[in-house]
């Protein structure tokens, strides 16, 4: 990265269908690189902010006449360009940017981190995960809700199975409070997660940890505590198999408020009626507990 | 896991490329993206890809800043310009013609283009690739 080096930003905003247009016309003007988000304007968005990059200050009048030409060819009106900006991008360093960011995700008994981020412990157990391609940096609502049904009702020893384990973070928890002393199992379909799940038991120190590309099935052992952090559609088929694999404890999360009643109703028919539901914004966790 | 798609970030780099610097620095950035993270992935993708074209890329991030990407066919105008030799369009496409291009090649074009034009028709494929052409100020042969 050229810390030296100056930005000239040119901001169109477009109604979102022509975004592709202006990437073009900035492209063709010699952009070094184009961008739009979706994020804060979400995707159903009417307008969106196209942003190109450029060494050197391009002329307003030569981006406009580009802009309004792609758009003619792209079959667009004039009206659907709202504005144009040119500004200088403030120099600054991208990679300490995106890292600000980032808090801490702490719950009763855990703290989870990304590797860089200094902490207290406290007297908690430290995770540290570095956000990457794979679902689990801890932020999220149903991540915190399995890790909270863990520190909970994980006992050290039990063994564990984590269904679509994304980063680990749930097989490494359990792994966590039972110090190295138990059979912990991860596995996931996407082959990806899997390997960043394997990088982060050892950056965790948990070597013992088996992860594996793949799903439940029948041929899979049964765990004392079983838990799935996926979504309610992936759930629902499965619920079977978890029950049959679950000996103590099943934890189920990434499930929308709205759809728990379904989940409850399919476990009560399967033969579970006092499963728990507990709630973290719009999503909930269903835990089945087994007395015997 | 419970993947909440927060929105999507589109970018245009060169394949090969993708350092921190802008568009990727503060595009990521202000999303919380792991900008390292993706020009390593991005680049050990697309490093057999030819660095003069730009790839499109479209990145989706999950609700927990966790994200996934996904690489496009270059830009039609970037392949017209490379098949017809010349570094850049036409400022004044419909009088002043830079070059030409052959149905042939249009034809290659397309092809390589359609798993991402919004059509499974190579003619309608063909008239997409020809309209980018017309609008570099190339001409079409044969």
């Amino acid at each position: 990265m050229n810390e030296k080096s100056k930005w000239f930003e040119v901001e169109a905003t477009v109604d979102a269908e022509a975004a592709d247009a202006v990437v073009f016309a900035l492209t063709e003007l010699g952009a070094e690189g184009t961008s739009y988000s979706l994020v804060a304007a979400g995707k159903d968005a009417e307008s969106v902010i196209v942003s190109g990059y450029f060494q050197s200050a391009p002329d307003a009048s030569a981006v406009q006449s580009k802009a309004l030409e792609a758009l003619e060819i792209y079959g667009f009106e004039d009206s659907s360009l709202h504005s144009i900006e040119i500004r200088e991008v403030v120099d600054q360093d991208w990679l300490a940017e995106w890292k600000k960011h980032w808090k801490p995700t702490v719950t009763e008994r855990f703290i989870v981190a990304p590797p860089w981020q200094e902490i207290d412990p406290e007297g908690k157990i430290v995770i540290r995960i570095e956000p990457k391609m794979a679902f689990g940096t801890g932020t999220h609502e149903t991540t915190r809700l399995c890790l909270k049904a863990i520190e909970t009702l994980y006992e050290p020893g039990m063994s564990f199975l984590d269904v679509g384990t994304g980063t680990g973070i749930l097989a490494i928890a359990a792994a966590k409070l039972s110090e190295g002393a138990a059979d912990v199992e991860g596995c996931d379909t996407d082959p990806e997660a899997v390997s960043a799940a394997v990088e982060n038991a050892e950056l965790n120190d948990c070597p013992e940890i088996v992860f594996r590309t793949g799903s439940i099935d029948d041929k899979t052992p049964e765990f004392d505590f079983l838990c799935a952090n996926l979504t309610s559609d992936v759930i629902l088929p499965l619920l079977p198999l978890f029950l049959e694999k679950s000996r103590k404890t099943l934890v189920m999360s990434g499930i929308l408020a709205e759809k728990s009643t379904e989940v409850n109703e399919a476990l009560r028919e399967l033969g579970a009626a006092d499963a728990e539901v507990k709630a973290d914004g719009e999503w909930v966790s269903v835990i089945v507990r087994r007395s015997f | 896991m419970a993947k909440k798609i927060e929105g999507y970030i589109k970018l245009q780099i060169p394949a090969g490329k993708a350092n921190p610097a802008p568009p990727i620095g503060p595009a990521l950035g202000q999303h919380g993206v792991n900008i390292m993270e993706f020009c390593k992935a991005f680049n050990e993708k697309t490093k057999d890809g030819d660095p003069d074209l730009n790839v499109p890329v479209v990145i989706t991030v999950y609700a927990d800043r966790s994200f996934t990407f996904e690489t496009k066919t270059a830009p039609a105008a970037d392949l017209l310009r490379k098949a017809a030799g010349i570094p850049k369009g036409s400022g004044e496409p419909n009088r002043e013609k830079v070059g030409s291009i052959s149905r042939a090649k249009i034809m290659e074009i397309a092809k390589t283009k359609m798993p991402d034009l919004n059509t499974t028709n190579l003619e309608s494929a063909m008239r997409t690739i020809e309209g980018t052409a017309k609008s570099l100020g190339l001409t079409i042969e044969g």
